[in-house]
């Protein structure tokens, strides 16, 4: 849905030595557009004239998007429509679709806010070289690596994609930024001390951290020998291998220095960018969860998820389509704990943070589509095992 | 996912080394949606209606959101004024741009344009509004009965736990008076139900009917939320009133009565429902139409 569009007049006119923007995102596209269209029309020529790059994947891209959207609505409120329930109940429903969408989009937007600050001012203030000195490159100390970095960026699973994209396009490796995407929902202070308000330091609490913690690191580690332009999209992979590029020449700033302030707005802007570019899956996240929970009965997901080996599924579908944020799914998760087995809450909370519906749309304005696939179906199926193999043999 | 059209050596130190500069209409339209997406988390906020939509613990990061979106998006106009290369293709643009400005030409070029992106790309700025039309175009309201077609009421204290988050049991509040919640806490702390009857009851609630029971009976319900709706629970007490069927669903009412042992008649009585047991029952003295309080919801 990103229109990747690469900015070819800024080959033909080289400016002064500035950080990236993403330039990607479709209103610019329009943008242009329209000034290309202008230009064109008025002044014959220009560098705003942009050649038009296959239009036909933008197009599929949309067209997919909004019929993923309209089978998403007609699932929701065609059965209303169709059993005749009446234009009352019809706006009821769609109150309480708008009601629930709002809830989980107005409560996931300062997250992603932070996110798309902390990544803005990675772009504008933190240097290659500084990611090359501390991140380790070899395989297992790189997913471990990855798995903690939370505890130095806490963010939570809508600020994570930003701040990974943005570490990305600084060279960080690859299975760094997928165990860092998975872990750092969890490993991070304000989910430390949510979880242990809600459960205190018992088997819930350690067990929650030690299998993100595991899973993370072994799903990063399966992605250690991937090259870049098999996992990220093009754009991000393409700066991705720039970073890493020692022999390419280094910009040398021309004029004077930026002052910190101008440095801090430029990082603001393309935190803006950031934002721009990922809220529109957060939206369609949201968008989906919010339909799911106006489809899909929780009563009847929680009455057939009894035993052992079903209700670890059962709560991490739920985990996976109700998409609450990871710092306080621990006191939702409290409310399972009467009915559910241990292996099952502690499947619904290591699960739900690493990928749900909103966080999953999120993860592809960075990786390819494959690759989110995998990173859905790695940690449910190790996820199921563990909580299955928890339940049978440990049984705490 | 479409590959560079340029060399992508070209291209990357490009993307390193320096800024594409996006056009002012670009920007203005960026900046335009982002202080707009902040004004629309401003006007809930300030509105009384956030907490329709989250717990009220985290208004302080919706206040964080609205500070930060409004920053981020004032940050765009003005990147304009600074000194550019002579041959830079907007040269002969204003040098400062104030939104208005850029509002004014945008909504100038646009219907100039009729080719396949503007159609394109209008769906991707419609997105990413969308929080802000649904916002407006469907008044605010919190979720009522319809939000109980996929979260089921349970009145059977035992397997009900699943709706009834525990964080409740951990809260003791004897003093004051007590909601909904506060009486279902009050229900797992009493091995005996029955030593609550006669206890006088004043809660508020929004009137459910639950085809389960008789005619004379409703629910007064509150949804409970630790986060946002997406997690919402629902509580209910089962009321005994014999004009229920001309209270309206979703009507919010005060409720004053005292609990009884349960009348129902065991064909009253949800299906699988143990025969010796009986939920308590509120036989309500009075009932008063109110309106939808300011914190709809009840939080663990």
């Amino acid at each position: 849905m990103i229109s990747d569009q690469p900015e070819p007049s800024s080959t033909r006119t080289p400016r002064a030595a500035e950080p990236s923007y993403h330039v990607g995102m479709n209103l610019g596209t329009r943008a242009d557009a329209l000034t290309g269209t202008v230009t064109g029309t008025v002044t014959g020529t220009g560098p705003l004239i942009r050649p038009r790059p296959s239009r036909q994947s933008q197009l599929l891209r949309w067209g997919l998007s909004a019929l993923l959207l309209g089978v998403a609505l007609v699932v929701v409120f065609g059965d209303v429509l169709s059993t005749g329930g009446g234009r009352l109940l019809l706006w009821q429903r769609v109150q309480t679709f708008v009601t629930i969408f709002l809830g989980i989009f107005i409560e996931a937007v300062p997250f992603l806010v932070a996110g798309s600050m902390v990544s803005g001012f990675i772009a504008v203030f933190v240097d290659q070289t500084t990611i090359e000195r501390f991140i380790p490159r070899r395989a297992l100390p790189a997913s471990i690596a990855g798995a903690l970095l939370g505890i130095v960026f806490p963010v939570c699973e809508c600020g994570v994609v930003p701040v990974t994209r943005r570490l990305y396009e600084k060279g960080l490796p690859m299975s760094v930024g997928i165990s860092f995407l998975l872990a750092a929902p969890v490993i991070n202070i304000i989910v430390f001390a949510s979880t242990q308000a809600a459960f205190g330091f018992g088997v819930i609490f350690w067990g929650r951290i030690i299998i993100t913690f595991v899973v993370a690191a072994l799903v990063g580690l399966v992605f250690h020998l991937a090259k870049p332009h098999q996992i990220l999209l093009p754009k991000i992979s393409a700066a991705h291998a720039a970073a890493c590029d020692h022999t390419l020449p280094r910009p040398s700033p021309t004029g004077p220095q930026p002052t910190t302030g101008q440095r801090s707005r430029r990082a603001l802007t393309t935190a803006g960018d950031d934002f721009i570019d990922m809220v529109r899956y957060l939206i369609l996240g949201c968008l989906l969860a919010a339909g799911m929970q106006t489809l899909v009965s929780q009563s009847a997901l929680l009455t057939i998820g009894q035993g052992p080996i079903i209700s670890v599924v059962a709560l991490q579908l739920l985990a996976f389509v109700l998409s609450v944020c990871s710092t306080v799914d621990a006191f939702l998760a409290l409310a399972f704990s009467a009915t559910f087995t241990t292996g099952s809450l502690l499947a619904f909370l290591t699960f739900g943070p690493m990928v749900d519906i909103k966080s999953a749309l999120m993860f592809l304005s960075v990786l390819q589509r494959r690759v989110v696939f995998y990173l859905i179906l790695l940690p449910f199926t190790m996820i199921m095992l563990i909580g299955i193999v928890w339940n049978l043999y440990v049984g705490i | 996912m479409m590959q560079p059209n340029t060399e992508p050596s070209t291209q990357s130190v490009n993307q390193d080394a320096q800024t594409v500069r996006p056009s002012p209409i670009q920007n203005g339209a960026k900046a335009i949606l982002l202080i707009a997406l902040g004004l629309f988390l401003y006007s809930r906020l300030t509105g009384g209606t956030l907490a329709f939509y989250i717990n009220e613990r985290f208004f302080g990061y919706t206040l964080f959101a609205f500070v930060g979106l409004i920053a981020v998006g004032l940050s765009y106009p003005l990147i304009r004024s600074h000194p550019r290369r002579k041959s830079a293709p907007n040269a002969a643009r204003p040098q400062t741009l104030t939104p208005q400005t850029i509002d004014y030409q945008y909504h100038d070029l646009a219907p100039h344009d009729h080719s396949r992106d503007h159609r394109l790309t209008l769906v991707g700025a419609l997105v990413i509004a969308l929080p802000i039309l649904l916002g407006l175009l469907v008044p605010p309201r919190p979720l009522g009965a319809a939000a109980l077609e996929t979260r089921e009421l349970n009145l059977d204290l035992r397997s009900g736990g699943a709706n009834l988050p525990a964080a409740i049991a951990a809260v003791s509040q004897d003093d004051g008076p007590r909601n909904i919640m506060d009486w279902w806490h009050t229900f797992q702390r009493t091995p005996d139900l029955t030593t609550l009857e006669g206890s006088e009851v004043n809660v508020q609630g929004f009137v459910y009917h639950d085809p389960r029971y008789g005619e004379e009976y409703f629910m007064v319900t509150r949804f409970v939320v630790s986060c946002c709706t997406a997690d919402a629970s629902a509580l209910a007490l089962l009321v005994h009133w014999p004009q229920a069927p001309a209270l309206e669903t979703d009507q919010w009412v005060e409720v004053r009565g005292v609990f009884t042992p349960g009348d129902l008649s065991p064909a009253d009585l949800p299906p699988g429902s143990e025969a010796s047991w009986r939920p308590p029952v509120l036989t309500a003295a009075s009932i008063t139409p109110i309106e939808i309080p300011s914190h709809p919801y009840l939080y663990p």
